[in-house]
């Protein structure tokens, strides 16, 4: 029994142009200690899912399916339980460690609120837990840095900070949406070697949301690919990476730059745009921008098959693509 | 034969940050420390670093946005420093420059049309009626047609384009006046990885055809490595390695560089190991309002001596067109 | 956030709906429309056309209450309540009217040259509108007053010098906003001085600001008329104006209080309308610019 599997979900956001479906049947499991990468560029709904799983979607939003969280089914909670379960046995960070957190608090006071709510810890016993905690995650000089202000730390501290945050009341999920996009190269390092040591040493379960190919694969024993707010190629990451299946996800390979492999000809290109959510076509979403698309990839849209061991991928012309 | 395009002698600029106590002196931020640099015709040269290494001052210095504080920049053998307010504006349509944000850098409320003549326009602010504004609309069609958009696009506003149409508009701008030189900050660090693709070819295109030389400043190696001849590695407002792209990337002597491509998440490297964190650059950029005597990187250097903190190590000769400035290079 | 960035994109690309059809559906702001489309519509009337002649005195029927003759019934001189405040509508929208386009005109010049120049310039700019923000209108108009003599006039100069310094700060900020951005480095990129930025780039991006801020000073300005007119300081008799009204029917406040209803209630709708407008306004058009970034 996985500690979070989420079935066949469906998110719909409300936009000036009617309701627009921005997750189109997702499913995935994450096991205790378990990493789950998810890839995909702006739009495809990863950032929706991940506010789904967290019950944070925007106003007006319709959701089905079912998120499953150590046998409670987390749409079925009224706010008052999701309040209690968000922070405590699910918790986030995001991309923007400054606007995540309050400008007008010292980071103490900041970390030690969920430590309050939750865990009902006050006063002097708070604060060696906040302690315990920023140093766990590395911040230099903890006991002089916990009285500091978000704007006086760097952007690398801001997100150490913010894990600091998400772990104070040891939670079952860590969700990461694009924790280290905002970062340098090199500090982006740090936060992920970071991350990576937190699960090996806590078992806690991780969702990395991230645009980066690289990120995922240096983070994840687990990746899911998702286009158009479907998934469309999930699979253990190095099996994945070593046998894209999905003409998407090749695409998606194949334009990625590297160093030190000069290209000959020109990048590989994955042609058109990422697609509105409101434009998606009825079928398979990839249908307009792919180079194998025919007549069948416009109706019915494509169910997951096997591709591999434990590798699936989501495509009416799997047979010639590997 | 070629020529030069763009030449940097000894650049440096500080900024005064404004006074936070009555009592204290304000800061200096000392965001460019000497910078030499050059391009030849139809080259490029790519300049990285992270954050607070001056990379963008740098591009806003070669632009004429801003004035350095000692040195002075070349652009085909003319010190703009010495160019009247006039000589410089005409001067800049053969410099342009493309910006990283393709949503920020376009007037909303201008048309496609309007945006890339504005250059043009500033040329010559009354051509533009009579046979003379022709030419005009034909070196704006000519510009949209380069970058693959097409000419009925003209007419519309940029909130009706996608993030890549966006920088291609961007482009077709800095294309319009054919400049020798573009220099692009961060082009494509705000392009999803398909879109970011499309628009590194086309920059590549754009080369071949029209022969511009560009200096491309960004954080990500793998973009630089695909389009530049050369690389400039800049550490808190100095170049610590220059050299050619393929010697760069093989053999990396400064231990900036070497920590930098480290860094870089690979794919199919698998999860990170003890190992592979053990070998993380610690630490991160030091404050850019202190002086620093010795080498900038020291206090982060995994090969650090005393010697580096006392001594500025020069850019020097490494290898054939290889520079690099360590003591242990 | 990527939720939030998802959705504003979808809502851009969408044929968005027009500023017409997102207005219609603005409820407060079609009340105010409506508010304010008495007034003027009262206002032009009085032009051409009052039930009575809002000057014409017949003490006969003075204090009159509501009637069919007299719909809002007369005042202590006879005179016909209704006609007055239409009449007084004008002086109202005339006084808002210009004090405000001094305002705005004048104030947004400042703001926009303070905001190019940034340094000393803007210091002392800043600097007197400071000073001038720290006397009231009422003030103002009352030292012009001591100068001048009370008259219409001098009370929309001292709306209007008011209105400059108010306006100069809000453009300025708006403005020096609209100078971070990217597109205007671009502009600078393509050899285009400050003055061709500033009328080519910054103000077109921030006339919603000059917009909004402008409605909400004609409401300003039609309260402090009103104010001004009260203390005797405004409009003169016999022009109409609804603060005169107001001071006048003091008077028989307690034997007539109706008297004072119509124009403390003309003032009051035609000030929210004006506000609802304003904070319509607000809505409509910077949701769209954020969009727009």
């Amino acid at each position: 029994m996985a500690l979070l599997s989420v079935d066949d979900l469906h998110v719909e956001l409300q936009t000036n142009r009617g309701m627009v479906p921005a997750v189109r049947g997702v499913s995935f499991a994450v096991e205790a200690g378990g990493t789950l990468g998810v890839v995909g560029e702006s739009g495809c709904g990863k950032s929706i899912t991940a506010l789904a799983l967290m019950g944070l979607l925007p106003e007006g939003a319709r959701v089905r399916g079912r998120i499953d969280l150590g046998g409670t089914d987390l749409l079925g909670l009224s706010e008052d339980e999701m309040c209690h379960v968000r922070g405590n046995r699910i918790a986030m960070i995001f991309q923007e460690p400054m606007t995540s957190l309050n400008p007008v608090h010292r980071i103490g006071r900041q970390i030690a609120e969920p430590l309050r709510l939750h865990r009902g810890l006050r006063g002097a016993n708070a604060r060696d837990e906040v302690l315990r905690l920023l140093d766990r995650v590395g911040l230099p000089d903890p006991a002089k840095r916990i009285d500091a202000y978000p704007h006086q730390m760097s952007g690398g501290q801001r997100q150490r900070v913010m894990i600091a945050m998400a772990l104070s009341c040891e939670p079952d999920i860590l969700l990461a949406d694009e924790p280290t996009t905002a970062l340098d190269v090199t500090i982006q390092g740090q936060i992920l070697d970071l991350i990576n040591e937190l699960v090996d040493d806590s078992g806690m379960g991780l969702i990395l949301i991230s645009h980066d190919l690289g990120v995922i694969g240096e983070t994840t024993d687990n990746v899911a690919v998702m286009y158009g707010g479907s998934m469309v190629e999930q699979g253990p990451t190095d099996s994945l990476f070593e046998h894209l299946a999905h003409p998407y996800s090749q695409g998606l390979f194949a334009a990625v730059p590297r160093v030190g492999e000069r290209h000959d000809g020109p990048l590989h290109t994955i042609p058109g745009t990422v697609p509105e959510l409101a434009d998606l076509p009825p079928g398979c979403a990839f249908a307009d921008r792919c180079a194998k698309a025919s007549d069948v990839c416009w109706g019915p849209a494509p169910g997951m098959a096997e591709v591999g061991a434990a590798h699936h991928a989501a495509c009416h012309h799997l047979g010639g693509a590997v | 034969m070629s020529e030069t395009v763009l030449h940097t002698v000894g650049l440096r600029r500080q900024f005064t940050l404004p006074r936070e106590s009555l009592f204290r002196p304000p800061e200096t931020v000392f965001a460019l420390n000497g910078v030499d640099l050059s391009i030849q015709r139809g080259r490029s040269l790519g300049v990285v670093g992270e954050s607070g290494c001056g990379k963008s001052t740098l591009a806003r210095l070669c632009m004429a946005l801003d004035t350095p504080t000692a040195g002075h920049v070349e652009v085909l053998g003319r010190d703009l420093s010495q160019l009247s307010a006039m000589e410089l504006r005409q001067a800049r349509a053969q410099f342009q420059m493309v910006f990283q944000d393709p949503y920020g850098s376009l007037d909303p409320r201008h048309t496609v049309r309007r945006i890339v003549g504005e250059t043009l326009e500033a040329l010559a602010p009354r051509q533009g009626d009579g046979t003379s504004g022709v030419s005009r609309e034909e070196a704006i069609g000519q510009a949209i047609d380069a970058v693959g958009l097409r000419r009925n696009d003209l007419d519309k506003y940029p909130h009706e384009f996608s993030g890549g149409q966006r920088q291609r508009i961007a482009i077709a701008r800095a294309l319009v006046t054919r400049p020798s030189l573009i220099v692009a900050d961060e082009p494509v660090s705000a392009l999803d990885v398909s879109v970011q693709a499309q628009v590194l070819n086309l920059m590549q295109e754009l080369q071949q055809d029209f022969g511009v030389t560009y200096m491309l400043i960004s954080h990500d190696l793998g973009v630089v490595d695909y389009v530049c001849d050369e690389v400039a590695v800049m550490y808190l407002g100095r170049v610590v390695e220059l050299a050619g792209r393929a010697q760069l990337f093989a053999k990396p002597c400064h231990p900036y560089t070497k920590a930098l491509f480290d860094a870089v998440p690979r794919i199919g490297a698998g999860r990170r190991s003890g190992a592979d964190r053990a070998s993380t650059l610690q630490g991160s950029v030091s404050s850019q309002t202190r002086q620093i005597t010795g080498c900038a990187f020291a206090d982060r250097c995994p090969r650090a001596e005393s010697r580096c903190l006392d001594e500025a190590p020069e850019l020097r000769r490494i290898d054939d067109g290889h520079m690099a400035s360590c003591h242990f290079a | 956030m990527q939720a939030t960035a998802t959705a504003t994109t979808t809502e851009n690309k969408a044929a968005a709906p027009g500023f017409g059809y997102r207005a219609l559906r603005h409820r407060s702001f079609m009340i105010g429309l409506v508010l304010t489309g008495t007034m003027i519509f009262a206002a032009l009337l009085s032009l051409l056309w009052t039930p009575h002649s809002p000057t014409e005195i017949v003490i006969l029927e003075r204090l009159r209450p509501p009637s069919l003759k007299h719909w809002f019934g007369t005042d202590r001189f006879g005179r016909d309540i209704l006609s007055m405040i239409m009449a007084g509508a004008q002086t109202s929208i005339v006084v808002g009217l210009i004090a405000v386009s001094l305002g705005a005109v004048v104030g947004a010049a400042i703001g926009l040259w303070a905001a190019a120049r940034r340094g000393w310039t803007e210091d002392v700019i800043m600097r007197l509108s400071d000073l001038n923000m720290a006397f009231p209108v009422i003030l103002i108009a009352i030292l012009l007053t001591a100068g001048w003599g009370p008259g219409i006039t001098n009370a929309i100069l001292a709306l209007g010098i008011f209105n400059i310094s108010l306006f100069a700060r809000q453009v300025r900020a708006a403005g020096i906003a609209m100078w971070e951005r990217e597109f205007v480095l671009a502009a600078k990129a393509a050899g285009k001085g400050n003055l061709a930025i500033t009328v080519e780039h910054i103000l077109p991006n921030i006339v919603s600001v000059i917009v909004v801020q402008a409605t909400i000073s004609f409401a300003v300005a039609i309260l402090a008329e009103a104010a001004l007119s009260y203390l005797g300081v405004g409009s003169q008799p016999p022009d109409p104006s609804w603060g005169r009204m107001l001071s006048e029917s003091q008077k028989h406040i307690f034997s007539s209080p109706i008297i004072a209803v119509w124009p403390g209630l003309a003032i009051v709708l035609s000030v929210l309308g004006l506000n609802l407008i304003g904070d319509g306004l607000r809505d409509l058009i910077d949701p769209r610019l954020a969009r727009q970034r």
